[in-house]
């Protein structure tokens, strides 16, 4: 039974300076094509030997999950164009914080021997220099964990309550291959219970914008590689549901509150204006009554736009508008029983659009019909309350949808089917994110990769020991993916996440308010001259390969990760 | 997973409620309830509260269910006495809106084959999706009755703008011992759904239609 770290392998609480001493590897090499890499690592650490960690020998995961990450302090919140953004005051605060906290070490890795042998011993299957290639992003994570807090509480009172990894921390690292950890971090307010609820980015020049819109009626504008707030939005007057980009003209946003207005917004010249707001009220059923809006999409082309309503009077609502000329064209109010957690066009074919509810169906309308009854194309029976549905492509066909259940299960569609042809519960899901109990388990969000897997956002919410992962879908398996490690400053439950697709950069956002956008890849290549949001992600070629790699290596060892977990 | 409320209490109530129904009979068969308060809970920016949950019995023995199949399916179907209807009886509803509505209101739930189920919106339109009634997929893998008795253990739950939910667990000819397994069930899975679990429960009752509410927790 292999033992996790032992006690001298811990970064203990006596950190000699949080800069990293870390020579850094050129910009754009990936961390294994450089030879000298790893020897510059070892070289310039020195062994650290603490005494306060104790190493428990019991293999169901002593260590806890609060993770520390590695943290560019440098790009918080700096406006080097002398705006300065409310957040950097925080991020300020953040960073001294930070360095005075003994637990919270922003060092790099310490790495040992002990750790480094075995994974680079060269009887690995014969396949011993790809392996030590990618040794490095597997051994980073391990020394990210080096960075956890101390572990709470070692007395369980009962067990079925709590909730934990179900492996030890070597094989988290081993098994999540792909080191995310945290790039830049904002937050949007100091009040509390101010959720952000809805993120949506857009990379086009001359500024990559990310919008965030919050649980008070606000939405906030950041210039994207710095994360550095650039304005607030205000006019809507209920919670927002929804924030996007216009699909042709980026510097136009999109954003819905839920007092049923949707608002036109230009991002061009400050002060950023509201151009139009489209209203619900004026439909000719049930007009003048509130039709509360709960999501909103825009077609590929920007002619359309539609707009789900919660039920009022017994009718759902879906509401459509035209973009330009701003007229309400009409609605149709027959196709769901209860309220309509998510509409979404197709992204190349301008009329299709799919729409979620709590009745559990998943409809799919072709626009150009003249009458409801027959736009209705296909109804898809999820059988359980839907939260989110979205389409996706495998090889440019593009007729799949994913949708996820307010029981926290995953379902993947062919639209033209009658049963998921992919299906995976809360169970399934935590049993892949490594995790003892499914009780905690939540799902945010399902995002399409450039090689047509797909990404899912996961995490648990148990306050002592969550989590954020992802995981992957390979052919049709659930497979784990990345940890994206929390700190104590960025535990959250996530609700909103965006995934920028060449550098895969995951941009996250949740109930405490704070945004963060993780990377992938080696921590030492973000530098803020780069954009590193525009970079094409190590992890996006070399990744595939690196994880068959592990995979062949595990079950050549025949120690599979359900073996493992079970308590070797 | 432990629960806040032991079995002790739980076998209490229940014997306490089921007394009560007997004391007083009614008419008709009542329905034992599962009603949770919930507290620390917005419902403008806390996650949707809302699903399905299966138990082990089934809470609602009337309800009726209607199977739209094909052919093996009809046949499978009228050996068990069992309500069907083949394509062709849709056929003759020919889209009246009325005549869906109809339909949907006389039975509470729907299965359909796969051959038919693609068919629905262009054969029915759109009234099924709105009654809430929309049809569950019947393959020919499993056993007709078999899939019934799933979709009639099979129960939604919604919270809508009160802070409160009630779900259906049960009727009042239940053994105990049935009873207390579906409550214990149903109060885990949505513990489980909730933000903060236990800390977003105020109070739990259990209550028969027409009986006083027990107290849980």
């Amino acid at each position: 039974m292999e033992n996790g770290l032992n006690s001298t392998n811990r970064v203990g609480h006596n950190n000699d300076s949080p800069n990293a001493v870390i020579s850094q590897p050129s910009f754009g090499k990936k961390p294994g094509e450089d030879p000298d890499y790893q020897f510059h690592v070892l070289a310039e650490e020195p062994i650290n030997d603490s005494d306060e960690y104790t190493d428990s020998d019991s293999d169901s995961s002593s260590s806890s999950e609060s993770e520390g990450s590695s943290y560019d302090s440098d790009d918080e919140g700096e406006a080097e164009d002398g705006i300065i953004p409310p957040g950097a005051d925080f991020a300020d605060q953040l960073e001294r914080a930070s360095r005075g906290k003994p637990f919270q070490s922003w060092v790099q890795p310490r790495i040992t021997e002990e750790i480094r042998a075995p994974l680079e011993s060269k009887d690995l299957n014969g396949v011993a220099n790809d392996t030590v290639k990618k040794s490095p992003p597997p051994t980073k994570q391990l020394d990210i964990s080096d960075l956890l807090e101390e572990p709470t509480s070692k007395k369980r009172k009962r067990d079925d309550d709590e909730d934990g990894d179900s492996c030890n921390l070597k094989e988290l690292c081993t098994t999540f291959a792909v080191p995310y950890h945290v790039a830049r971090r904002t937050a949007v307010s100091t009040e509390e219970e101010t959720y952000v609820l809805h993120v949506d980015a857009n990379l086009d020049s001359p500024d990559a914008l990310i919008a965030a819109g919050l649980s008070n009626p606000c939405i906030h504008v950041y210039n994207a590689e710095r994360l550095a707030l650039i304005a607030k939005l205000k006019g809507h007057s209920d919670v927002i549901t929804g924030v996007k980009f216009c699909n042709t003209r980026p510097q136009v946003l999109l954003t819905g509150g839920r007092e049923g207005s949707l608002r036109l917004w230009d991002l061009r010249t400050k002060p950023y204006s509201c151009i139009h707001t489209y209203s619900g009220n004026e439909m000719t059923r049930n007009p003048g009554r509130t039709k509360h809006i709960t999501c909103f999409d825009l077609d590929c082309q920007d002619r359309i736009l539609c707009a789900g309503t919660e039920q009022l009077f017994g009718d759902a609502y879906l509401l459509f508008w035209d973009i330009r000329s701003t007229r309400l064209m009409g609605g149709y109010w027959y196709s769901h029983g209860d309220d309509v957690t998510q509409v979404r066009f197709h992204p190349n074919e301008g009329d299709t659009l799919a729409t979620a509810s709590v009745d559990g169906l998943l409809n799919i309308f072709d626009l150009e019909q003249n009458e409801e009854d027959d736009a209705l194309m296909h109804t898809l029976n999820a059988d359980c309350s839907l939260r989110t549905v979205n389409w996706y492509g495998q090889c440019d066909r593009w007729g799949f949808l994913s949708c996820i259940t307010h029981n926290e299960d995953l379902q993947l569609w062919n639209r033209a089917d009658v049963n998921p042809y992919a299906s995976f519960s809360r169970i399934d899901i935590s049993t892949e994110m490594r995790r003892k109990s499914s009780n905690y388990v939540y799902l945010v969000d399902v995002h399409k990769r450039t090689n047509d897997e797909l990404l899912i956002l996961c995490g648990s919410s148990y306050r002592e020991n969550g989590c954020l992962r992802l995981l992957r879908v390979q052919n049709n398996r659930l497979r784990p993916h990345a940890l994206l490690p929390q700190t104590k400053f960025d535990t959250q439950i996530v609700r909103a996440s965006h995934l920028f697709q060449a550098s895969e950069v995951l941009l996250t956002a949740g109930e405490e308010g704070i945004i963060n956008l993780w990377s992938p890849g080696d921590p030492d290549e973000i530098s803020h001259d780069s954009s590193f949001i525009n970079a094409v992600s190590p992890s996006n070629t070399q990744e595939e390969t690196g994880v068959d790699l592990i995979e062949e290596y595990s079950n050549g060892q025949a120690s599979s990760p359900e073996s493992d977990m079970n308590g070797t | 997973m432990s629960s806040k409320v032991s079995k002790e209490t739980l076998y209490e109530c229940v014997n306490a409620m089921l007394h009560h129904s007997q004391v007083k009979k009614r008419k008709f068969l009542e329905t034992v309830e599962l009603q949770i308060g919930l507290k620390n809970y917005d419902p403008q920016k806390d996650k949707r509260f809302s699903g399905t949950v299966k138990l082990k019995h089934i809470p609602r023995p009337k309800m009726q269910v209607c199977v739209l199949g094909d052919e093996q399916h009809c046949d499978e179907a009228k050996a068990n006495s069992v309500p069907q209807m083949d394509v062709e009886a849709l056929k003759k509803l020919n889209k009246n809106k009325k005549l869906v509505k109809k339909l949907a209101k006389k039975y509470d739930a729907f299965l359909a084959s796969e051959a038919l189920i693609r068919q629905i919106p262009r054969l029915l339109g759109p009234g099924l999706n709105k009654a809430g009634k929309f049809p569950t997929l019947l393959t020919h893998q499993e056993s007709l009755m078999q899939k019934i008795e799933e979709v009639k253990s099979t129960i939604k739950f919604q919270m809508k703008k009160v802070l409160c939910i009630a779900v259906a667990v049960g009727h009042v000819t239940m053994t105990p011992d049935e009873l207390v397994q579906n409550i214990h069930l149903a109060i885990n899975f949505l513990v489980s759904l909730l933000k903060k679990h236990w800390q977003n429960v105020r109070s739990m009752h259990i209550k028969s239609t027409m009986g006083p509410p027990q107290r849980l927790y």
